[in-house]
């Protein structure tokens, strides 16, 4: 105990903050495309873990993982430059988020040194049994919340906001098909001559 | 390319085997039922792995028809293509592929088949009227033959031989779909002809082609495993990627669980190497484990295969002579065994290292290909060397010769160093796992023992596939027959191996080329923490999938195959013995959570903690419990639930059945869009889905799309932040009613 386990906890620590999480996740991505896509930063990294999700259910697909780095000036240089710069794994446009790791995020920490813990079981005749009860049927509805905040709001507008962005693509996309193909056809042409425009200022064709 | 042709045609390893007929207009043009190729022997309905020049990674396909041409003397072969998933993606929606799956290529179209050159050189294209179903043969830059690859189809159509349990262990890959490259559509039937070929035979053949593999000479197995396996941790110690656990010394010491370890590595499947294109090397190293594997079909009891630690020494005694042949250069061989190996994982990397380590240093001393030496490559090399001393040099030779043959990309020099030692390690890990089993078997090959000793230190593999690795190595080594018969089998053993170490690495199954061995993450760690368990559930979850019904639809979305703990999770789960314990403290840690229920309860426990996400609730943490009875974990939930059991800072502690939700289908992630008519183009030509990765400029469109996702990003965290907020309120009030009374 004592200084082994607090140098465990501090070289924990340690990495925890030169690990940085990522999430918004393609589910298809794999260790391999995130070390890909990183090697295009600055930093070098040491250790990919994708966070297991099993209390999410499972229509909510993105996926998260823990990416460490050498030292923590390149862990926070990439979360600067992702969250200036979108950028996308695998898929576009949905960027990936990172952030800083926290604690909580690894299983396998070791313990903190000096812990001591605490745990009685309350009396049922103790006044505060009510409140307990009421705080354990309390923090039940909390995760019911949550769950319910994820799968409502989150993902459903997350959908809405991809149906929309797909149709935006769409639409953007035929344009310039049908531009396209009204200047290689030469109908294009055929129009400037009978409107007596000068088609020499369309560019690209 | 260029080094391809380096080599005079006429010393290319090729033999005809088996015809069949003869077609053409003029009677011209020979069919072969059979080839000899570089050592390994194809036949007809094979699958192969084929590596495009400048690519690495290997195409998968199957030889439908092989012919030459008698006038002009062109050999070809037609290949009908399996894709992997990365390649459908777009059309998968979502569906569930299992880790090593492919997908055949059906229907008529371009990307269902090509011709292809027998070898590189012959760029002769020409395209027999025979096959409607053309994609040009390109010339020049055609896929190159590249060795063997164990595919069994698990398709559940009656004309299919359903594979046994083996089988499948030591498959690379499996299919049971068929993806139509015209309606870009995947189907579960299998219909009558594909690319004008009868469906049933495409399927499993009757024979267990696997297991036809020569014996390896033991003995020089042991050797060279011996000295492959000392160049292999010289060759992790030149490297820095490497990650070498300990140094030779401490081979010995190793214990069965580092060498299971290292054979699970080395059966990780081939690392992909982009530089390296050396499947014959590959082939060889890969052949001798094959063989090994095929000796022994059956499962090898995992502590069988730990054995003979005390020959480890042995080993390790011969280390500085292995060290001198380290530094022979790595000859392609090696390269060619790592690009063979083609391992996904960084974990297969490692052990590609080591097979190539394993490739008798024969290759090395032809040098010929001392282009690809690389200091990794060197040590594996010199570690073949070592094995080809006492075997004939050969087949070695011949087989490296081929190697360069097959060499798509000359680059596999430098640029490979560190990636081929990836391979080579888990080359060579395969190639440690075959000396354990020989010692096991009659201790004929220590140094494998030291090998795969010394590779499991490495690799700090995950166990699962090591008794599987072992098994299979264990096996080969016991024959003492020619080189030749060695190599050859080598080569087919190689590709079980790898099958092997696919079909176990249900969650290493990373199709993206490995970049370095850095791979070997935590994940690696935590996995060998499990030890046996692990095998016992990976052995389990492997027979589980053939038969289960719903083994299609076991996804793993991780690369990596379950964690063990998720497997015990599972199992706890369907038994009724685990709990989902809620309110915790978010800093406890999962001996925390133990503790805690020893100490409330009284029982013992394994528990593991949640991690949290950017969206959970920083207040409170939540633990899976596994208790070791159904009836206990309810008697604690009733407990838990009637009493209260207080934490530090007044939380009770809330335990229910309910919350395990594992990762199910991969359903669609809102957010990633194709534009549909530019699907059409993106068949065969996404392979490099990886390195799509990117930023976006900010004058397009997408990167205004990628700030409304981030808008939305940010709103909803802000109503979690909100959400959190109120429910903090909540717990306030009510305490504060606790404090008042």
């Amino acid at each position: 105990m004592g200084s082994e386990t607090e140098k465990e906890y501090a070289a924990f620590e340690e990495k925890v903050k030169r690990t940085v999480y990522l999430d918004n996740l393609s589910p298809q991505v794999s260790e391999e495309v995130l070390r890909k896509a990183f090697k295009q930063f600055h930093g070098t990294l040491t250790n990919i873990h994708f966070i297991p999700s099993y209390t999410e259910p499972s229509y909510y697909s993105a996926k998260f993982a823990l990416l460490e780095f050498e030292n923590q000036d390149q862990a926070k240089e990439i979360i600067d430059l992702l969250s200036d710069f979108p950028f996308m794994i695998l898929g576009m446009p949905r960027p990936v988020r990172a952030f800083p790791a926290e604690p909580q995020m690894f299983d396998d920490r070791p313990s903190k040194a000096g812990r001591r813990l605490e745990l009685y079981w309350l009396d049922p005749k103790d006044s505060d049994f009510d409140v307990a009860q009421q705080l354990k049927n309390l923090a039940e509805k909390h995760v019911a919340q949550q769950s319910f905040l994820l799968k409502q709001k989150q993902l459903e507008e997350e959908e809405k906001l991809s149906k929309q962005q797909a149709e935006t693509l769409n639409t953007h996309y035929q344009k310039l098909e049908m531009i396209n193909s009204a200047l290689s056809s030469g109908s294009a042409k055929d129009l400037a001559r009978l409107y007596g425009v000068n088609m020499t200022d369309v560019s690209g064709i | 390319m260029s080094e391809a042709k380096d080599n005079e045609i006429g010393d290319i390893d090729f033999a005809w085997g088996i015809k069949r007929g003869r077609g053409g207009q003029k009677k011209e043009v020979q069919f072969y039922d059979s080839f000899t190729y570089g050592g390994v022997e194809y036949f007809l309905y094979d699958s192969v792995y084929l590596f495009k020049e400048g690519e690495g990674k290997p195409y998968i396909g199957k030889l439908i028809k092989i012919w030459e041409h008698t006038t002009t003397n062109a050999r070809k072969v037609k290949v009908l293509w399996f894709f992997y998933p990365w390649e459908i993606s777009n059309y998968l929606n979502g569906e569930n592929v299992l880790e090593n799956e492919l997908f055949l290529a059906s229907g008529v179209g371009k990307g269902l088949a090509n011709i292809n050159p027998l070898f590189v050189e012959d760029h002769v294209c020409e395209q027999l009227e025979i096959s409607n179903v053309v994609y040009g043969a390109s010339k020049g830059t055609s896929e190159a033959i590249a060795g063997k690859c164990n595919v069994v189809c698990i398709s559940k159509d009656e004309r299919n031989r359903q594979p046994s349990a083996q089988e499948l262990k030591m498959a690379h890959h499996v299919f049971y779909r068929t993806f139509d490259v015209q309606n870009h559509t995947v189907s579960d039937t299998l219909g009558e002809t594909i690319a004008m070929t009868e469906v049933n035979l495409l399927l499993n053949k009757n024979d267990f082609q696997s297991l036809d593999l020569c014996v390896v000479d033991s003995g020089n197995t042991a050797v060279c495993l011996e000295e492959s396996l000392i160049s292999y941790k010289y060759i992790l110690g030149a490297d820095g990627t490497m990650e070498r656990d300990a140094s030779i010394g401490s081979l010995l010491l190793k214990d069965k669980q580092e060498a299971k370890s290292s054979l699970d590595k080395s059966k990780r499947h081939h690392v992909r190497n982009t530089d390296v294109d050396e499947p014959d090397n590959s082939d060889l190293v890969a052949g001798r484990e094959k063989m090994l594997v095929n000796k022994d079909p059956k499962g090898v009891d995992e502590d069988e295969n730990y054995d003979d630690k005390g020959l480890k020494g042995d080993g390790n005694a011969d280390v500085p002579d292995g060290l001198g042949l380290v530094v022979l250069p790595v000859t392609e061989a090696a390269s060619a065994s790592s690009g063979q190996k083609r391992s996904r994982a960084p974990d297969s990397k490692k052990n590609d290292v080591n097979e190539k380590g394993v490739v008798p240093p024969v290759a090395a001393a032809d040098n010929k290909k001392s282009k690809l030496v690389k200091d990794n490559h060197q040590a594996i090399v010199a570690g073949a060397k070592v094995k080809s001393d006492h075997s004939d040099d050969k087949p070695f030779k011949k087989i490296k010769i081929i190697g360069t043959d097959l060499l798509s990309s000359a680059n596999g020099g430098t640029s490979t160093p560190k990636s081929a030692t990836v391979v080579s390690n888990k080359g060579s890990q395969s190639a440690v796992g075959v000396g354990i089993d020989s010692n096991k078997r009659g201790r004929l090959i220590k140094e494998s023992n030291v090998i795969s000793i010394g590779l499991s230190k490495k690799l700090k593999s995950e166990d699962k596939s090591d008794d599987k690795l072992l098994d299979v190595s264990a096996k080969q080594s016991q024959d003492k027959e020619g080189s030749a018969a060695l190599y050859i089998s080598a080569n087919k053993a190689s590709q079980s191996f790898n099958g092997d170490a696919e079909t176990d690495d249900k969650g290493k199954f990373s199709r993206k080329i490995a970049g370095t061995s850095n791979g070997l993450s935590k994940k690696l760690k935590s996995n060998s923490m499990v030890g046996d368990k692990s095998n016992d559930n990976l052995r389990k979850a492997l027979i589980k999938n053939p038969k289960d019904e719903e083994a299609y639809g076991c996804v793993k979305q991780v690369t990596q195959r379950p964690p063990p703990w998720e497997e015990r999770m599972k199992d706890a789960h369907d038994q009724g013995r685990l709990v989902l314990l809620q309110n915790l403290d978010p800093t406890f840690t999962s001996s925390d959570v133990e503790n805690i229920v020893w100490h409330g309860f009284g029982e013992s426990c394994n528990a593991k903690v949640v991690q949290h996400n950017a969206t959970s609730s920083r207040r409170f943490g939540q633990a899976f419990v596994i208790f070791k009875t159904r009836d206990l974990a309810e008697k604690i939930i009733k407990r838990l639930d009637k009493e209260c059991l207080m934490l530090q800072n007044g939380r009770p502690l809330v335990g229910s059945r309910y919350g395990l939700c594992f990762p199910g289908k991969p359903s669609q992630f809102p957010g990633h869009l194709i534009v549909d008519k530019l699907r059409h183009q993106m068949q065969r030509e996404t392979r490099d889905a990886v390195s799509t990765s990117h930023s976006a400029q900010p004058n397009t469109l997408e990167y205004e799309m990628a700030l409304e996702w981030r808008l939305l990003q940010e709103r909803s965290e802000l109503s979690w932040k909100m959400l959190y907020k109120k429910q903090e309120e909540q717990i306030k009030k009510i305490m504060a009613n606790e404090k008042s009374k």
